[in-house]
């Protein structure tokens, strides 16, 4: 008798400590938390963009082809629900270089640039912010700051003491007669080039089952603005933002040329 | 003696076990052949200065005195090639920058090899690989392909583990390094990470661009000033040519170690490279012809210049880059041509000679410990 009443006894604590558990997590979300694939693709004119391997038609009878785009986003952020404004939530990412350079085949380009975030608080988000570009408390430091191997290790201008927010790089045949002789070199970077873009969207984060954010960027509309006007290459095939006003044409365009899907 | 014949037998079966090498160790040595002498490892700190990022080294290779100690030792050591006449250094020379002066290098017997021999400097500082075309991805994975390079040491592995075990002063500096206890437990695999531990060590920050930029430390000379303007070319004003060095050379250890084309052969299509590079190792066509882009630092000790040392001097290098290249599919668009006057030039050497840094070539640390 005295067994059986140790063994029941044993038995309902166990199954107290099993339901205080299950109340835990049903009642009060605080410990749950999720995980988030930030994906980024690449287009041109919708196409999938591939470095080298494809040349893309361009504006006045231009054809281009890529070697190198790439730009820094800065403090990419969930939106909480409960936040009346955008100024907080949790942050995925404080910063990072997405780099399309590698991107050269169709299964490269299907994949895209993944970021990976885990242990994100679990709950219902209202949009998520990104900056574009290297962010103000980043662009006042310098490769020293960091480890070999961080992003912000990299693409630095000693004399401008900035980082370079995006690259483009490739080549134009200007005449689409299959020759590729313009060498193209657009380097864009100052603070005050730095863009902040909110995309307002719901989204949740659940336990064991990923959150996907897919975001997708068309060079094209980085090159072309929708009122048409378009960046010459017949006038210009490289700028080192010392030329503002191609500078802000470019950065201007990035930001807008991000979407969500 | 009933009891005495099993006893013997179990004694007999416990000492033949006893002789058998344990995994991976040697024939020869005595299992109890333990090595005297005292393990007590401390942590070697790496001395970069604030203005470069901070070192990347592996968690399972933590630096030690003891550690960089033995693997300058075998560094500058012949035992590591077939007939004990090349040593790292035989190619990696301190007085020119850890380089050999040759276009390819030489191993045993003569035989030359296909590549330049690459400055080891800062190399705590890269982490996309080693070689011109990056096929080693760790220091360790590097030195371990030398030794049995037909065209370098031409040796076997597990010869020089011999080699080492039976050594006199080699155990006692593994036991020291990594706190092994037997002879046996010497392996490739700890050879290796002394290696790279010591090459780790090899750190070079005080030239005179050092000294006067970030320190503070005196004034550049007009031409040193007119050639850092060419170099760093974002004060320059738009679409003035410019030989746009810190592209790819960028400060403050003077390479972003990417694999580019840099324009040096003209060849009809990818395939064509005699020399394919990065291209070989990863497999992709857009690769071929691609290379290393090396650090400037103490550029003026490590002629000749390029991955096949074609260029003699630094105003081959810069007529080179002043023609803008051949137009290969994958050339880096950053290669293009400008106009460079005997001047500019002179002043992009006088530039370039600000990143020689005699302390770094003259330490007595980095030298051979045999002298």
């Amino acid at each position: 008798m005295r067994s059986t009443s140790i063994f029941f006894g044993l038995l309902s604590f166990l199954m107290l400590g099993l339901f205080s558990c299950v109340n835990d997590s049903t009642s009060d979300g605080d410990d749950l938390v999720g995980n988030v694939n930030v994906n980024f693709k690449s287009s041109f004119k919708g196409q999938p963009l591939l470095m080298y391997e494809n040349a893309y038609n361009y504006e006045a009878g231009m054809d281009l082809r890529f070697q190198l785009f790439q730009f820094y986003i800065s403090h990419l952020t969930l939106i909480s629900e409960m936040e009346d404004t955008i100024s907080g939530g949790e942050e995925l990412v404080d910063i990072a270089l997405i780099s399309f350079k590698d991107i050269t085949s169709q299964p490269a380009a299907n994949e895209g640039i993944i970021l990976q975030v885990d242990n994100i608080p679990a709950g219902k988000y209202k949009g998520i912010k990104v900056g574009i570009g290297v962010a103000d408390d980043f662009n006042g430091t310098q490769p020293g700051d960091y480890s070999a191997g961080h992003p912000l290790s990299d693409n630095y201008w000693t004399a401008a003491k900035g980082y370079i927010f995006s690259k483009i790089e490739g080549n134009a045949d200007l005449n689409r007669d299959g020759a590729f002789t313009e060498k193209l070199t657009f380097h864009i970077g100052a603070s005050e080039l730095y863009k902040e873009k909110v995309f307002i969207e719901d989204f949740e984060v659940k336990p064991g089952t990923p959150l996907s954010l897919d975001f997708n960027i068309d060079l094209n509309n980085i090159l072309v603005k929708n009122s048409g006007d378009f960046l010459d290459f017949r006038q210009v095939t490289q700028d080192h933002t010392n030329n503002l006003e191609i500078a802000r044409f470019i950065s201007e365009n990035l930001g807008n040329s991000l979407s969500l899907e | 003696m009933k009891k005495i014949i099993p006893t013997l037998i179990i004694v007999l079966i416990l000492t033949t076990c006893e002789k058998t090498p344990p995994v991976g160790g040697c024939e020869d040595c005595e299992p109890d052949d333990r090595i005297q002498a005292t393990y007590n490892p401390q942590p070697y700190e790496i001395q970069l200065p604030e203005w470069m990022p901070d070192p990347v080294i592996p968690e399972d290779n933590p630096m030690t005195n003891d550690g960089v100690m033995l693997g300058r030792h075998l560094f500058f050591d012949p035992i590591l090639s077939l007939d004990s006449t090349i040593s790292c250094a035989s190619c990696h020379r301190p007085e020119l920058a850890f380089t050999d002066g040759n276009a390819v290098s030489e191993g045993v017997f003569g035989r030359t090899g296909v590549r330049s021999s690459m400055s080891l400097v800062n190399l705590s500082l890269n982490t996309k690989g080693f070689f011109w075309d990056g096929r080693a991805e760790s220091l360790e994975d590097q030195a371990l392909i030398p030794v049995e390079d037909h065209l370098e040491m031409n040796e076997d592995w597990t010869n020089v583990e011999q080699k080492l075990r039976r050594h006199p002063t080699y155990p006692a500096l593994f036991r020291k390094a990594f706190g092994i206890e037997k002879k046996s437990e010497i392996t490739r695999d700890l050879t290796v990470k002394a290696i790279a531990q010591f090459e780790r060590s090899l750190v070079s920050a005080n030239s005179r661009y050092d000294r006067v930029i970030w320190l503070n430390d005196g004034w550049p000379t007009d031409s040193e000033r007119r050639g850092q303007q060419l170099f760093f070319f974002e004060e320059l004003p738009q679409n003035q040519q410019h030989p746009g060095c810190s592209h790819c050379h960028f400060a403050p250890n003077f390479t972003d170690n990417n694999f580019i084309n840099n324009g040096l052969d003209d060849v009809p299509d990818l395939e064509s490279f005699v020399d394919k590079g990065r291209g070989e190792v990863i497999n992709n066509i857009f690769d071929n012809g691609k290379f290393r882009v090396p650090t400037l630092r103490n550029i003026a000790l490590t002629a000749p210049y390029m991955h096949d040392g074609r260029f003699q001097t630094l105003e081959e290098v810069l007529d080179h880059y002043s023609g803008g290249g051949h137009g290969v599919i994958n050339e880096d668009p950053n290669i293009q041509p400008f106009f460079l006057s005997e001047q500019d030039k002179k002043d992009l050497i006088s530039f370039l000679e600000m990143l020689t840094d005699t302390s770094f070539i003259k330490k007595p640390e980095f030298q051979s410990p045999f002298q």
